[in-house]
């Protein structure tokens, strides 16, 4: 009898050895080995984008994205924006930064709420009200947040999360008013339009590898070296598979699907 | 409240659960298991209503705020929300989804404002067009060119200009263009992974609201 299910040895195989492979690495963070990451401009430009809102008294805009709830497949995006809101929340209630949030998801949201006052909190402040807006989504969410962006003329408009359609509209609002954007999502067809209207673009991984890098916290920096193996792992495959394929030999898809 | 409470109770529950849905999902257990991982799953969507339920609270108490202080430059908005958001509720516990009255309030107001507003969308993707298009480096040169030839693909007139722009314009978006999207999926998958082990096993902060690493 298997103790795999049907077609998914391959993926289990997989889903283990990372497993292990992101254990290896956390642990050796742990024991303080030094992990040097490449710089993420978009991530660094974040304090530039707080200080800015300061110099010129307007406020720091953010939105964790357009579509999707924690139960479904953004999850993870939504998880990495909810750890940007709170560098930047932090961040803006250190330095005495006005902070906009726009959340249209409602499960997010409590987290969003809990994340910011904290961060207030922390600094032994109140959060001040009308810091996190709470607009239901789809359409109104966008015309709303695109209309927020216009009537507050944010300094700095910060997106990070499962962006939809609004991707490529927020950013026209944010680039219209002249606010310096972060635009980041994983949603592989909104990417271009971040690309090409936002000053800092996170493209796909960099919203989950930069949600490690701004906590600084040696254990989180270590799962973004545990990607590596698999990247190359999984390069050599499409090479390999792609050599095998034109050459009529079916041994690797054969392997794949078992 | 308590660390415990607000960090390692939570921790702990999405651990657990996280872990036998993972575990369910790749090895053959017992019908009962994967029952119980279904019914796991059901809750996600009840969840969803129930904050949902919150997030309404929250929309009425700050615009109804706002309505009530006649806030400048925002209380007119805000009205429209608070009269909006009791209206189609009222209208759908009380005549119902099929009745005529709440079709024309919904199919007829709302469905319209959104056709609406994707409408307008073709403007936004036309100013991030021109700004994608200035060929101000090589790489920008690169995307002006095969963008070009793209849309000339699509355009009717483009192969009245050259019968090649649909070959070349099908042949950028079906290799080079999917090739590099893949690679950015593939990518992104393992940031995900990573993203979901930092979670599973307490590392990530993020969404344990109220604690700080």
């Amino acid at each position: 009898m298997a103790i795999v299910s049907e077609g998914q040895l391959v993926s289990f195989i997989f889903f283990v050895s990372s497993i292990i492979a992101f254990y290896y690495f956390v642990d050796q963070a742990k024991k303080g080995k030094k992990l040097r990451l490449r710089r993420l401009p978009g991530i660094d430009a974040i304090d530039e984008v707080v200080g800015r809102g300061i110099e010129m008294n307007r406020p720091i805009m953010f939105s964790s994205g357009s579509g999707g709830t924690l139960a479904s497949d953004v999850a993870p995006q939504l998880i990495a924006g909810v750890r940007f809101c709170s560098y930047i929340s932090n961040k803006c209630a250190e330095l005495g930064a006005t902070l906009v949030v726009g959340e249209c998801h409602p499960d997010v949201l409590p987290i969003i709420i809990s994340v910011v006052e904290d961060s207030y909190r922390k600094w032994g402040k109140e959060m001040p009200p009308g810091t996190v807006e709470f607009i239901p989504s789809g359409y109104s969410y966008t015309m709303t947040y695109a209309a927020m962006i216009k009537r507050l003329n944010p300094a700095g408009n910060i997106m990070v999360g499962p962006f939809y359609h609004p991707a490529v509209f927020f950013a026209q609002s944010g680039a219209e008013v002249g606010a310096i954007q972060i635009g980041g999502t994983a949603r592989s067809g909104q990417v271009p339009y971040f690309a090409a209207v936002c000053d800092y673009p996170l493209i796909m991984e960099d919203i989950f590898a930069g949600a490690a890098y701004i906590s600084g916290i040696p254990e989180q920096l270590g799962t973004i070296y545990a990607e590596d193996p698999f990247k190359w792992i999984s390069i050599v495959l499409v090479v390999v598979a792609f050599i095998l394929f034109n050459l009529n030999i079916p041994f690797l898809m054969d392997i794949l699907k078992m | 409240m308590s660390v415990t409470v607000k960090r390692l109770i939570p921790v702990a529950i999405v651990f657990i659960i996280g872990f036998y849905m993972i575990f369910v999902s790749y090895i053959v257990v017992p019908p009962a298991l994967t029952d119980v991982s279904k019914q796991l799953t059901s809750w996600g969507p009840i969840i969803t209503a129930l904050s949902m339920g919150f997030g309404y609270i929250i929309l009425m108490r700050t615009h109804g705020r706002r309505t009530i202080r006649l806030q400048k430059g925002e209380w007119l908005y805000s009205l429209t929300i608070v009269v909006t958001a009791l209206v189609y509720p009222v209208l759908y516990l009380t005549v119902g989804p099929a009745s005529a009255i709440y079709k024309l309030a919904y199919e007829h107001v709302n469905q319209t404002i959104g056709a609406s507003i994707y409408a307008i969308v073709l403007f936004a993707l036309t100013g991030a067009m021109y700004k994608a298009f200035r060929a101000r480096t090589l790489n920008g040169f690169l995307l002006l060119i095969s963008g070009l030839i793209v849309m000339l693909w699509v355009a009717p007139i483009g192969e009245v200009i050259w019968a090649g722009f649909p070959v070349l314009g099908a042949w950028i978006l079906d290799f080079p263009s999917k090739g590099a999207f893949r690679g950015m999926v593939m990518a992104s998958a393992f940031g995900a992974l990573a993203i979901a082990y930092r979670t599973l096993i307490g590392v990530e902060g993020g969404h344990v609201a109220g604690v700080e690493e």
